[in-house]
């Protein structure tokens, strides 16, 4: 060999940084990985895996800007609320009833999905809109429907926390009210504001009951198998259930079986390795704490320790340092 | 600035930044886009930190530093190919190739290095940092950098200089 020297080798990079792989198909695929990525974090939640807030178990999923009594306009401009918590906090029904308690609709999605280049998966380009929305954005596409009112923010926070119809005429008893709607109304104000109601939901079991984890499992298989949400609006609407979320555990519960089901999936399926990473970046993990975590465990391989630890977190385990 | 404006801007950029880094555009292509997919989940975050350039490049680097060992297992083997391939091409070699040759034989080389070792090279020599900004990426001491950068010097069999620049009377 030539004596060579320091610009041999600054020349031997310049030369070979043009062997870069083609950008749009990298950015194509980051997108697919971040959509499953979103759709882990949201499965991964829902087990209970990472500490979910009183309000988000009770699905006050309405808007925050709305909550604090400012009346509805025509914008998609949402304020989040004071002390409300990074975009990775939301869950993926809480970026839907964003999506669509702004006024948006499945017309505007599409449009959506073109302005951002979502080719097929329509309902990550919901989960992304509803997200952004929560956290303060403006979407660069107007909504074209109505947004959802004060009151019927107030109906879904009922709902929401498992009372039904019954509970709200018993709840009309308690208050001599007969107007059951306004009821309804009255009682999700006073969840909406922290109030406890003189009568327990009857409906949902409260989502730390073991039937719930057992139904919140069922919904992570039905993901993990690739399945989408859009997957469980189709598989609803053959069960002839508006409950998408029953969809979920009723597909997941079949797959646990061994069964098919009447759909494929939309998605890929995650691998082994890949959902344990996911799970640890969706308690709130970084780089960093996998490092330290490496020196703990005397594992150098930050990418293995990250493996290691999502699988503790995905069996229920604690990490010994917090996120 | 969204994600999208960034990865319109930067991601040209960032791609041969992890070819270089890596020695492989397959791994290159693996680490930005899982990089990429993690940052654009997180993209609040990461745009509230300031400089959504240096942090995204950082995430490269540490993926770079910290990928599964199948790949360190796959990419030596590969190389080892390679050089066998390049041994038996450069022998027949016409004197017009024999720079683009050497300048792979160095190429190759240099994928052999331990991955720390040439990640110093790769902040010095083609990102321009100085040693303190090398160590401060790498979280590690300045002479930590230095003892590095001489090693997989030494190993390349590379003079820690740079060519005299011509003087006018030189150049012909």
């Amino acid at each position: 060999m030539t004596p060579r020297d320091i610009d041999d080798l600054t020349e031997t990079f310049s030369v070979h940084e043009m062997q870069a792989p083609d950008a749009d198909e990298v950015l194509a695929k980051s997108s697919q990985i971040a959509q499953h990525m979103r759709r882990r974090q949201w499965a991964v939640r829902t087990t209970g895996t990472v500490a979910v807030t009183a309000a988000v178990v009770a699905g006050a999923v309405a808007l925050p800007g709305l909550l604090r009594g400012n009346p509805p306009h025509n914008t998609a401009v949402i304020q989040p609320a004071s002390g409300s918590g990074p975009a990775a906090q939301h869950t993926q029904d809480q970026e839907f009833t964003a999506f669509f308690n702004a006024g948006y609709v499945y017309g505007d999605a599409q449009k959506l999905a073109r302005l951002w280049h979502e080719n097929g998966d329509i309902g990550s380009v919901k989960a992304e809109a509803g997200g952004r929305l929560l956290d303060g954005e403006t979407l660069p596409v107007a909504p074209s429907g109505t947004p959802a009112t004060a009151d019927d923010l107030a109906y879904q926070a009922f709902f929401n926390a498992g009372y039904t119809y019954d509970d709200a005429v018993k709840l009309g008893q308690a208050w001599h009210e007969t107007d059951i709607s306004q009821i309804k109304i009255e009682a999700g104000k006073k969840l909406e504001n922290g109030e406890t109601l003189p009568v327990a939901p009857s409906g949902k079991e409260a989502p730390t009951s073991p039937q719930a984890q057992a139904d919140a499992s069922a919904a992570q298989a039905f993901f993990d198998a690739g399945y989408t949400y859009d997957d469980a609006v189709r598989l609803a609407q053959m069960w002839n259930t508006t409950d998408t979320y029953h969809a979920k555990v009723e597909g997941g519960q079949k797959l646990e079986n061994g069964e098919s089901l009447p759909v494929p999936p939309s998605g890929t399926p995650a691998s082994d390795d890949q959902q344990a990473i996911d799970a640890y970046f969706a308690a709130g993990y970084n780089y960093d704490d996998a490092v330290q975590l490496g020196k703990m465990w005397h594992e150098t391989d930050i990418s293995q320790v990250k493996v290691e630890a999502g699988k503790k977190l995905e069996n229920g385990e604690s990490l010994p340092i917090a996120p | 600035m969204t994600f999208a404006e960034f990865a319109a801007a930067r991601l040209g950029g960032l791609l041969r930044y992890a070819v270089v880094l890596t020695g492989d555009s397959d791994l290159a292509q693996d680490i930005v886009q899982e990089v990429l997919a993690r940052a654009q989940v997180r993209w609040k975050r990461i745009e509230k930190a300031g400089s959504p350039d240096a942090y995204v490049r950082q995430m490269v680097l540490n993926e770079y530093l910290s990928w599964r060992r199948r790949w360190a297992v796959r990419n030596i083997q590969v190389v080892g190919e390679r050089l066998v391939e390049l041994g038996d091409r450069h022998s027949v070699t016409a004197d017009h190739a024999h720079h683009l040759v050497e300048s792979d034989e160095l190429w190759n080389r240099v994928a052999t290095l331990p991955r720390k070792q040439r990640a110093v090279l790769v902040l010095r020599y083609y990102v321009q940092l100085s040693d303190a900004e090398i160590a401060s990426l790498l979280g590690c001491a300045e002479v930590t950098v230095r003892s590095n950068a001489s090693k997989a010097l030494a190993t390349l069999r590379l003079s820690d200089e740079r060519r005299p620049i011509p003087v006018a009377g030189d150049i012909r």
